[in-house]
């Protein structure tokens, strides 16, 4: 038992003591895990420790031991996924304990586990790789949403701000420029209520009585100043806008451009663990989240943190008495902006969603127009159409319900500090302490200090959505990228085309073994049909093969080498797969039959067309080659796509060569075209192919029946008939459904033409 | 052929839509005994002429039907038994199937909700079920879904189940939570 990995998590001291209290001599605790279920299906703390010798299930809130299972008598031990809750079974004899119980969130942790405690009955060293999701984040301490880690309400911000700025880098000049721009904005904008000051002060004040020649030019002069500064910071504004969205622009034009490269290169592994949808949304939203916080937010929040300095400074040199009034009400309306703007944010987000429920409910009864009438269903679809119409009045009305009660406290806040400088300062005017056009001066400053302090709880919405965008995208371009070569990885230009599988075992998630010890030689040229029902680990052993997955246990060899060894780039290069359900890129007929080979000249591209039996529908069409196929072959029936997918494999030449399903719902005589087609791809190549229908094997050396991740029979066509095994149930049930196999002879007949054609 | 009785042939009209070669109907309730075997697994035995080991019970519509329409499915998860109503049952049969099925199903009840919080799409629950306090983490609101206009299934990240049978019935404090986030 030496080597073993021990996975202990941290255990209550009561816990501790009960368990060393009943360790025998010798025993050592090698697991220690936490659950969250009682079996009496409670939301309470039990523990499983597995030692050396025993399962055990402790209770700490009880000092005994409540189950024990001795190690010697498990015969298998597994996790039954039920719904809502799953359970750790042991097999003892004929009969099935159950260890513990647990919800879906500790899931991944005993999926692990289960693996260890396999690895200990069957004495083997334990080799646990528990990596524990972390369930909630260390600094909040709130529940985390994803596997990921990383926590959406308190993303790492100066961090983050450091990494982005790290962008801008190449564009030094120009983010001093922008700096710059934004220091001289704010002194301009300071520059007008001081004006404004000394035209009151300096000329109206004395209007009436004595207006002097100075008078009269000093007011011209200010006026003229008051002009040029508004222009300068039209001018500096305009410039500066400008330069922050080019800034803003470049750098999450490059952010994306890496965040692309990034998810193309990344493995299977980590597209199985994430929809699509999610990933889309990093490229488009989460992007576009950090170019708008970037292109507005930080000159926004530049310009008015030095505007609020230098305004400060300003009033505290006028007047610290009615400045330090003034601050009373800040508190209030940082704290007040922010409290109703998050009440105002909830109603808004509850406005959208019911809109985009009326949204969708209309779309799809549009959609189901005809349906709706068949089945005389208006009535109902109008009732439900007004129940969410409803719905939608409610979340207008309680948004603008939220808006009003936000602007209004705002306002409220707001003009108390104004009432607060009217009276305090109209009485220093009186008392003469204090001039009218210092008055003016103020009151205009403290809107521009208001002005951008409610807008605190936006800010910190605006930077925080920034920054979570920013750490998600971060996340996909930090990922390493897939199964990379090995140091030195071996080259093979050409692939002759042996593969063999030996004991090999794989599984996509954790303690759901999908291959048990597969065992296969394939020698070079040799068609294998693979057979067996879904699941049975068909796409898995050709997944293996493309390399998208790395196996667990055992070997995989190309040509004699271990496939980890190969140089990634020659194994793909030399794998053809023919999908069912081929993709195709918007674009002409050529170019993407061209796509597995960009060099290839028109020639090349009709002869492979020819050879799959694509050339003769192509011409037929009215563009010919040039014929534009739209989305994912919009436009081209599916015998089409079948041969045009064919032809894209022929161009592409493999050694090896993987028909998944390459034929199917098409009438008979396209069936023979494309059977045709086939048989001239396969020719010289190691092939695998997957077929639910069993007469398109007919032409495989090899059929290679799977059952739940095992190779149960292997043997040609007739061979397997006469084993009457798996293979043989299998026929029948389809010659029952389908009477294919009694039109099998005909069939034969065509192959043999087949093979004529091509001499 | 089975013997039809009363109660059965009401069914048998129900199912009568003119489908023809029906596939073969399951055993009623009548027909089966349902127990539990020493090795911990259920087993049925058909009009003690025909036995299935290990048969496990599942809930044909967990949702809008949880205390009735009760399948039993064997070991290739083909149905064997359909028992629309459990007290058509024995005694020991019901209770086998209503052990198996509570322990199938996990579905914690929120009696009180002590809050609720939303952020970026993403919204924190803190609540007491009938199973004891617990805390969990939703994404977006399709993981909500309003059964009625008062009952409330809403599942988590991780695929934990929550059920509100009615809001309205909650407490004050809970009530306003539920309406102003969802």
């Amino acid at each position: 038992m030496l080597g073993n990995k021990i996975y202990k998590e941290k255990m209550p001291v009561i816990l501790k003591e009960s368990i060393e209290s009943v360790l025998r001599n010798g025993e050592t605790v090698i697991i220690a895990a936490e659950t969250d279920l009682s079996k009496d299906l409670k939301f309470e703390k039990r523990w499983l420790i597995v030692t050396s010798q025993r399962l055990i299930e402790f209770d700490p809130g009880k000092k005994n031991i409540s189950e024990v299972i001795e190690l010697v008598n498990v015969r298998k031990i597994f996790i039954e996924d039920l719904v809502g809750s799953a359970r750790l079974n042991a097999e003892i004899g004929n009969e099935i304990v159950e260890i513990v119980r647990f919800t879906p969130s500790l899931r991944s942790k005993f999926g692990n586990i289960v693996q260890g405690i396999d690895q200990l009955i069957k004495d083997k060293p334990v080799n646990l790789d528990v990596d524990i999701e972390k369930k909630r984040c260390d600094k909040c301490k709130r529940l985390l949403p994803d596997s990921s880690g990383f926590c959406p309400s308190c993303p790492d911000r100066l961090g983050m701000l450091r990494r982005i700025t790290g962008y801008m880098a190449p564009f030094k000049a120009r983010v001093i420029v922008m700096v710059s721009i934004s220091l001289l904005y704010s002194l301009a904008e300071l520059g007008p209520p001081y004006i404004m000051k000394n035209i009151i002060d300096g000329v109206l004040i004395n209007a009436g009585s004595d207006v002097s020649e100075d008078g009269t030019t000093l007011l011209y002069l200010l006026v003229a100043g008051f002009a040029v500064i508004r222009l300068i910071s039209y001018v500096l504004e305009i410039i500066g806008t400008r330069l922050s969205l080019w800034l803003g622009g470049r750098v999450t034009v490059s952010i994306r451009e890496e965040l692309y490269e990034n998810l193309s290169r990344l493995n299977m592994k980590f597209y199985n663990k994430r929809k699509v949808g999610s990933l889309i949304s990093r490229v488009s939203n989460d992007t576009e989240s950090m170019m708008s916080f970037l292109v507005d937010g930080v000159p926004y929040i530049l310009t008015n943190a030095l505007l609020l300095v230098g305004i400060l400074i300003l009033l505290f040199v006028t007047s610290w008495k009615l400045t330090l009034l003034v601050l009373i009400p800040i508190p209030l309306l940082i704290i007040g902006g922010w409290f109703f703007w998050y009440r105002l944010i909830r109603a808004y987000r509850n406005k959208y969603y019911r809109w985009s429920k009326l949204i969708g409910l209309t779309s799809e009864m549009l959609h189901a127009v005809r349906l709706i009438k068949t089945f005389v269903q208006e009535k109902r679809e109008m009732g439900r159409f007004n129940e969410n119409n409803e719905g939608v009045f409610k979340g207008d009305f309680n948004s603008e319900k939220e808006a009003a009660l936000f602007f209004g406290t705002i306002k409220v806040i707001t003009s108390s500090g104004l009432v607060l400088v009217w009276f305090y300062g109209g009485e220093a005017i009186i008392d003469e302490t204090f001039t009218l056009g210092s008055l003016m001066m103020f009151i205009s400053y403290l809107w521009m200090l208001y002005e951008p302090l409610q807008w605190f709880g936006e800010l910190n919405t605006w930077s925080s959505r920034a920054m979570s965008g920013a750490e998600k995208v971060f996340e996909v371009i930090d990922t390493p990228a897939e199964t990379e070569d090995q140091k030195n990885p071996v080259k093979i230009p050409r692939i002759k085309g042996q593969v063999e599988f030996e004991n090999a075992y794989f599984s996509y998630e954790i303690g759901t073994p999908v291959l048990h010890g597969i065992n296969l030689l394939v020698k070079p040229g040799e068609m294998i049909g693979l057979v067996g029902r879904s699941g049975s680990g068909k796409s898995t052993l050709v997944n293996l093969l493309c390399r998208f997955y790395d196996i667990d246990e055992g070997k995989l060899s190309i040509d004699g080498i271990p496939i980890k060894d190969v140089r990634l780039e020659d194994l793909r290069r030399q794998i053809g797969v023919v999908l069912q359900d081929s993709f195709f890129f918007s674009g002409s007929i050529e170019e993407n039959i061209r796509y597995s080979n960009p060099q290839a000249t028109l020639d090349q591209v009709m002869t492979a067309a020819r050879t799959a039996n694509a050339h003769d529908f192509i011409c037929s069409k009215p563009d010919g080659y040039d014929t534009r196929i739209g989305d994912n072959g919009k436009g081209l029936s599916g015998g089409e796509k079948q041969r045009l997918s064919i032809a894209r494999a022929i161009l592409h030449n493999p050694s090896i060569l993987i028909l998944d399903e390459a034929t199917s719902s098409v009438d008979t005589h396209t069936e023979k075209l494309i059977q045709e087609a086939i048989a001239n791809l396969v020719k010289g190549r190691t092939t695998f192919a997957i077929a639910h229908r069993l007469s398109t094997l007919r032409s495989a050396n090899r059929l290679v029946v799977l059952d739940e991740g095992n190779i149960v029979e292997t043997g040609s066509h007739n061979e397997l008939m006469d084993l009457k095994g798996h293979f043989y149930r299998m026929v029948e049930t389809q010659r029952k459904s389908t009477e294919i196999v009694a039109v099998s002879g005909k069939k034969n007949l065509s192959n043999n033409q087949v093979i004529e054609v091509n001499r | 052929m089975k013997k039809a009785t009363k109660t059965e042939k009401v069914e048998i009209s129900e199912l009568d839509i003119g489908i023809e070669n029906a596939p073969t109907e399951p055993y009623l309730a009548h027909e089966i005994r349902v127990f539990r075997a020493p090795s911990n697994s259920v087993r049925m035995t058909v009009r003690n002429e025909r036995s299935y080991i290990r048969v496990r019970p599942v809930r044909a519509s967990p949702i809008a039907h949880p205390e009735t329409y009760v399948s039993l499915l064997d070991i290739k998860n083909e149905e064997v038994a359909f028992i629309k109503n459990l007290g058509d049952l024995d005694e020991t049969s019901r209770k086998v199937i209503e052990e198996e099925l509570t322990h199938r199903y996990l579905k914690a009840k929120i009696e009180c909700i002590y809050s609720i919080q939303m952020e970026y799409g993403i919204t924190y629950w803190d609540v007491m079920t009938d199973r004891g306090k617990r805390e969990f983490v939703i994404r977006g609101y399709d993981s909500i879904h309003w059964v009625t206009k008062t009952r409330l299934l809403i599942t988590d990240v991780d695929g934990n189940r929550f059920e509100i049978i009615d809001y309205t019935q909650l407490d004050p404090l809970s009530i306003n939570l539920i309406e102003t986030h969802i």
